[in-house]
């Protein structure tokens, strides 16, 4: 007897007792077992397709809410291997759920079935809107509708935390959760797993989804991550915290408990305070001691332990910080309202308290600022090493202390839009892709790549008309102000010294200095303008290098205006991927021409393995 | 329906023509054996049960004696509620602890009898052996032999990267 000859049901059995993974990993140990527990996998799992028609334009304007209008789609889609052909799907944002050990008809009648056939599980109606028998997507609504930005006054918070609380626990037999975000060619975005934790795959394409407004007046949109933040964090309160009431009220104590351990009763808005408290050592211990860490949810403990990796996202920050203003209750504000905007209208405080300030504030600070100014001062905040004057001399741009705000006209309202687009400039890109004009707000996204050299991986850009602006270059001292293409800031800001990347690929784009309908500038200087070629931007790439893969392809630029010849898209390939710097092999601009590649890495890994062949 | 029985051991006999008397509260922790024994009344013929060897059947008796006070799980009980956990007891993870095969025939035994919660530990026990493992190594753990082609390896690698943590 052995494990292949068991019987089916008793497989199912084993796989009862397993977790998606092993699984799955069960799937690939022999052609016997494969469609066993391919089978279970299909009948346990839920896939939840978001199907770009169900988004609202532009695709990253949508709400959770939107998810309980999707709910008539899933019969389709409830087989885990063949969920969506990845590789057809166009221009699409999915979502995909895999809901291990959920019972798919649970979501599917709650869905499709009427008032007559009442959800079984009465907890699922909590407070949440019934709809369609009480479909538990539709639940979700009341978080949406309870954000303290628009219901500030908690006076029965326990309860209203409940309530949203049991509006999650619509699948009381769901074992593991991943929520996954994906986009066209299938690659994963991010993910919010049981555990409440996220992890981003791609930070070039989290931009992309980062934003989240269209700056209408008066309406908010949370963005899909901060959703997926959303879900996260109720999965994991589903998962760490079993007797909701009593986590809550321990969470409170810990509160109160480092109120007293800071001997102060209440805190102005100060985030400093709660982050430097929270992290601090004596706080912890005093916490664990208690026994209230261990029963806190765990992306509260992972702020606690592991400070560094939730830093790195942006809404967990802005999560946990909410979590702080709703179990500190109404004693402290954590400025989610009442922010005193003519003091904190700047960059620095946008960029020091970004993770806290919520959405409608959070671009306030960034009126009338100019881009470089918010790139530049990100840049030196999180530049190791830098001083203020260093940092000046290398890049420009405002210090810390320093602020252009007065001098400029305030476009509330519009500010948001206009000073996310223009913060990486990158407003006009179009791709095909991912991608449409208009439809990138590089606010958030800087929230997640604050410093895009040191975290992003890959860059794909394809079909995209870059076409050049005037940047002030605010006071540096190598470029005549207004002259400078801010095309050329944005992609540098990507290119030059990487420490990340690994992957570019540019295709089809087009480098434009002039185009049609565009307003000449009374200071256009085509020679300065001429200057900033395809040529310049990949010759001029330096740092150290991980740039495996490069690949050029039908690149336009003023001096090439029929196309840059293959010859010298190669030989910038070969640049982008041998140059490296710090380890050293340096190389200068041109000098890897003719040398083999594969010669190229074979005498580096030579030197690093200390051998001579 | 037969008159409720008084019997106090009854004969099980295995497929290997073995008769081991046992009482009759063990036995039943089988639903099996104690759905006949309802149905039959007093049953003094070695009841055959033909799918499991003498071997297996002590050890199957061993854990119905060990476990012959616990409580029974109520027909219709949830069966979630023995799922989401590879928890084990200690005296069942000793119990447990037999080669590979022997495993497997209690299991398979346990579901022939219908004695879930043995089933149960037989399952967890596999479980926790498989959990974490690569499919390679849940090959070598299982002796499972690698029937796919590299292609089909390939494609299934293919398959499967979406659903994968990565």
């Amino acid at each position: 007897m052995s494990m292949q000859n068991l019987p089916h049901e008793l497989l199912f059995d084993i796989a009862d007792h397993l977790d998606r993974s092993s699984i799955v990993s069960l799937t690939r140990t022999s052609k016997r077992l494969r469609p066993t527990f391919l089978q279970y996998l299909a009948h346990h799992s839920v896939v939840v397709r978001l199907p770009q028609e169900h988004i609202r334009s532009p695709p990253c304007l949508y709400a959770i809410s939107v998810l309980s209008q999707i709910g008539i789609d899933l019969s389709p889609y409830t087989s885990i291997y063949d969920p969506l052909p990845f590789n057809q799907i166009k221009s699409n944002v999915y979502f995909a759920l895999v809901l291990l050990e959920s019972k798919p008809e649970d979501l599917l009648t709650a869905q499709v079935k009427g008032p007559e056939h009442p959800v079984k599980h009465d907890h699922a109606h909590g407070g949440g809107e019934v709809v369609n028998g009480g479909t538990c997507w539709a639940q979700i609504r009341p978080w949406e509708q309870r954000t303290p930005h628009k219901s500030p006054q908690w006076t029965s918070e326990l309860d209203n935390l409940e309530t949203k609380w049991r509006s999650f626990d619509f699948f009381p037999n769901i074992r593991s959760v991943d929520v996954e975000l994906r986009i066209t060619h299938g690659s994963k975005l991010s993910t919010v797993g049981s555990e409440g934790k996220v992890s981003a795959q791609d930070p070039l394409s989290m931009l992309l989804i980062a934003r989240s407004t269209n700056a209408q007046v008066g309406h908010r949109y949370a963005s899909p991550l901060r959703e997926w933040g959303h879900l996260g964090i109720y999965f994991a309160r589903r998962w760490f915290c079993g007797n909701s009431h009593e986590r809550y009220r321990q969470i409170r104590q810990l509160a109160v408990k480092m109120h007293q351990l800071a001997g102060s009763e209440y805190h102005e808005y100060e985030t400093d305070w709660y982050w430097n408290n929270f992290r601090k050592e004596d706080v912890i211990v005093s916490a664990r001691k208690a026994g209230l860490v261990k029963v806190i949810p765990y992306t509260l403990r992972t702020v606690l332990e592991d400070w560094g990796l939730v830093r790195e996202v942006g809404f967990a920050d802005e999560m946990f910080a909410l979590t702080l203003h709703q179990y500190f209750g109404t004693d402290v504000t954590l400025g989610f309202d009442g922010l005193e905007r003519d003091t904190t209208n700047n960059p620095q405080f946008y960029w020091k308290h970004w993770n806290t300030v919520e959405e409608e504030n959070l671009f306030v600070p960034l009126v009338g600022a100019n881009t470089d100014d918010v790139v530049h001062f990100v840049y030196r905040k999180h530049h190791t090493g830098k001083t203020s004057d260093e940092y000046r001399a290398q890049y420009g741009g405002m210090i810390e202390g320093e602020s252009t705000v007065e001098s400029q006209p305030r476009r509330k309202n519009d500010s948001l839009k206009v000073a996310a687009e223009e913060l990486l400039s990158l407003h006009r890109i179009k791709t095909h892709i991912t991608m449409t004009a208009g439809d990138i707000r590089y606010g958030d996204g800087l929230e997640f790549t604050f410093e895009p050299r040191r975290t992003v991986r890959s860059i794909h850009l394809e079909g995209i008309e870059f076409h050049n602006e005037r940047l002030s270059t605010r006071g540096n001292p190598s470029e005549e102000e207004g002259l400078v293409p801010n095309l050329f800031i944005a992609l540098h800001n990507l290119f030059k010294r990487p420490e990340c990347l690994e992957s570019m690929v540019i295709k089809n784009c087009r480098l434009m200095y002039d185009w049609p309908g565009r307003r000449p500038h009374p200071r256009d200087d085509p020679a300065v303008l001429r200057k900033w070629t395809w040529e310049m931007m990949f010759m001029s790439v330096e740092g150290k290098r991980r740039v495996r893969l490069c690949s050029l392809e039908g690149l336009e630029d003023f001096h090439n205006q029929n196309g840059v010849p293959d010859k010298t898209l190669r030989r910038w390939e070969r640049h982008v991927m041998t140059v490296v710097s710090d380890s050293g092999l340096e190389e200068k601009n041109g000098e890897v021409e003719g040398r083999s590649l594969l010669s190229h890495w074979w005498k580096r890994a030579q030197s690093l393995l200390g051998t001579h062949v | 329906m037969a008159t409720p029985s008084t019997q106090a051991t009854v004969k099980l006999q295995s497929n290997d023509n073995v008769v081991i008397e046992v009482e009759r509260a063990i036995a039943e922790r089988s639903v099996l054996i104690k759905n006949m024994l309802e149905d039959c009344g007093e049953v003094t013929d070695a009841i055959p049960i033909s799918n499991v060897n003498e071997s297996i059947l002590r050890k199957v008796i061993e854990w119905c004696e060990h476990h012959k006070n616990d409580p029974v799980a109520a027909e219709n009980e949830n069966d979630d509620s023995r799922k989401k956990t590879t928890d084990i007891d200690e005296w069942d993870q000793k119990f447990m602890n037999v080669d590979q095969e022997m495993l497997f025939e209690i299991i398979l035994a346990a579901n022939f009898l219908d004695i879930k919660p043995l089933l149960d530990t037989g399952c967890k026990t596999v479980a926790n052996m498989i959990k974490g493992k690569s499919p390679e190594e849940i090959r070598k753990l299982f002796n499972i032999q690698n029937d796919f082609t590299p292609e089909e390896e390939e494609q299934i690698r293919r398959e499967n990267e979406w659903a994968e943590d990565r």
